[in-house]
C-alpha cells in the first residue's frame, strides 16, 4: 500500500513536469516547422538524449532485460551494436546527410524527406501509412510494457494504468508538439539512467564485484537457451544461436530504418550539435542497454541466491522476469537492499 | 574464460567500451574545420 502510495505521488509530480513541459512547448511553436522539427534549433543534450529515450524505450529495458536473463550475457553482443551502429554510425553516417537534406528540402516529416528526395508522392504516401500502421503496433508495445510494470509492482489494474499514461503522454504532445516530446524524452532519459545505474551498482556490490557475478553466473551452468552457459555465446548453428542473431541484427541494425529516430536528426541545431551528440548518446546507450543486459542476466544468481524460484524460460512470458526484479516492495529487490535475506520462493504472474 | 565469460562474450564487452572511448574522442575533440564545412552546407 505505502508503495502504491508513493508510487501515485510520483506519477502525480512527474504528470505535472510533463504537462509543464507540453505548456512550454505550445508557447514555444509558432508554425509547422516548431511544431513538427521542433524549430531546428535543438541542441546536444536534448537531440541526444531524446534518440536514446526514443530508442530505448520499454521494449529493450524491460523486454530484453527479460531476454537477457534467458539468453545470458551473450546479448551484449546487441548493446554493442545499438552502440556502435545505433548511435555512432546512425549519427555520422546518416545525421548529418538527414539534417542537411532535410533543411534544404524544407522537409518536415520522414515521409516527406524520403518523397522530395526522390520526388515521388506515391513514397511519401506509403512511408506514411507504414509509419502509421506498424508504428502504432510499436506504441502499443511500449504501453504494454508500461503498464504490465506499474500492475505487477503496484498492483494498480493493466486497464488504469493505460489510460492514465495515454492521458498523460498525449497532453502533452498534442500541447507541445515535437518541443514538448523531446525535452520530455530527455528527462525520462535522465531518471532511466539514474535508476537503472543505481541498479547494476547494487547488484554489483551484492554479488561482490564484475568478475565474482560473472563467475557465479557461469557457475549456474547450462540453461534452455543457452546450452553453453550464461556466460558463453551458443554454438554456431543452435536454436539459440539462431534466437540470439536474429534479436541482435533485428534491433542492433534495425534502428538505422526507425522513422521515430532519424526525425532527430531533422531537429538538431548544427551539424557541431550531431557531433557532439555522438558521445552523450554513446554513453546513454551504454548506461541504459549494456546495464539492463547485464542485470537482466545476472538476475539468475539473485533469484538463486535469495531462494527465489527461477522463471520458466518460455520466452513469451520472459519479459516478466526484469519487472519482477525492479519491483521494489518485491523479494529480489528488498534482498538487493538489505543483502543475504533469505527470501521464500514467489510465484510469477502471466499477464 | 576470461573474467567470468567466454571470448566472444568478452569481445563484445571489450568492444563496448572501445565504442564509447571512440565516441567520446569523436564529439569531444576540438575540431575547426567541421564548423567551416558546416558553414558552407547552410550556405548551399
Amino acid at each position: 500500500m505505502a508503495d502504491t502510495v508513493t508510487f501515485v505521488i510520483m506519477l502525480v509530480a512527474f504528470s505535472a513536469v510533463m504537462i509543464y513541459i507540453g505548456y512550454r512547448g505550445y508557447k514555444a511553436t509558432k508554425g509547422a516547422t516548431d511544431w513538427l522539427v521542433a524549430g531546428r534549433r535543438v541542441g546536444a543534450w536534448v537531440v541526444a538524449l531524446s534518440y536514446g529515450a526514443t530508442f530505448i524505450s520499454a521494449v529493450a529495458i524491460i523486454g530484453f532485460g527479460g531476454q537477457a536473463q534467458v539468453f545470458g550475457l551473450q546479448l551484449l553482443w546487441l548493446s554493442t551494436l545499438v552502440i556502435i551502429v545505433g548511435v555512432i554510425i546512425a549519427f555520422i553516417v546518416f545525421g548529418y546527410r538527414t539534417r542537411i537534406m532535410s533543411k534544404t528540402l524544407d522537409a518536415l516529416t520522414f515521409p516527406e524527406l524520403i518523397a522530395k528526395r526522390f520526388n515521388s508522392r506515391f513514397i511519401q504516401g506509403f512511408g506514411g501509412a507504414v509509419i502509421a500502421i506498424f508504428l502504432i503496433a510499436y506504441t502499443a508495445a511500449v504501453f504494454k510494457a508500461t503498464a504490465s510494470l506499474v500492475q505487477v509492482t503496484f498492483g494498480i489494474s493493466y486497464e488504469t494504468s493505460i489510460i492514465v499514461f495515454t492521458v498523460i503522454v498525449a497532453t502533452y504532445l498534442l500541447l507541445g508538439g515535437l518541443f514538448a516530446v523531446m525535452w520530455t524524452d530527455s528527462i525520462q532519459g535522465l531518471i532511466m539512467v539514474v535508476g537503472i545505474g543505481l541498479l547494476l551498482a547494487m547488484v554489483w556490490a551484492s554479488l561482490g564485484g564484475v568478475i565474482p557475478a560473472n563467475e557465479a553466473l557461469a557457475a549456474l551452468g547450462p540453461a534452455k537457451y543457452a546450452p553453453n552457459g550464461l556466460t558463453s555465446a551458443s554454438s554456431f548453428g543452435s536454436v539459440s544461436f539462431m534466437l540470439v542473431t536474429s534479436l541482435i541484427f533485428g534491433v542492433g541494425i534495425g534502428a538505422l530504418a526507425q522513422p521515430q529516430l532519424a526525425i532527430r536528426f531533422m531537429t538538431a541545431k548544427n551539424d557541431k550539435v550531431l557531433r557532439q551528440g555522438v558521445p552523450i548518446g554513446a554513453v546513454f546507450m551504454f548506461l541504459t542497454v549494456y546495464v539492463a543486459f547485464t542485470v537482466g542476466a545476472l538476475s539468475n544468481v539473485m533469484f538463486k541466491n535469495n531462494g527465489i524460484a527461477i522463471p520458466p524460460a518460455p520466452i513469451s512470458s520472459s519479459q516478466h522476469s526484469l519487472t519482477h526484479f525492479f519491483r521494489p516492495g518485491s523479494c529480489s529487490f528488498s534482498c538487493l537492499q538489505y543483502s543475504q535475506l533469505p527470501c521464500p520462493p514467489r510465484a510469477h504472474s502471466s499477464t | 574464460m576470461i573474467w567470468g565469460m567466454d571470448v566472444w562474450v568478452f569481445t563484445a564487452f571489450i568492444l563496448t567500451y572501445i565504442a564509447i572511448i571512440f565516441s567520446l574522442i569523436y564529439g569531444l575533440w576540438p575540431r575547426k574545420e567541421q564548423e567551416e564545412k558546416e558553414g558552407l552546407n547552410e550556405g548551399g
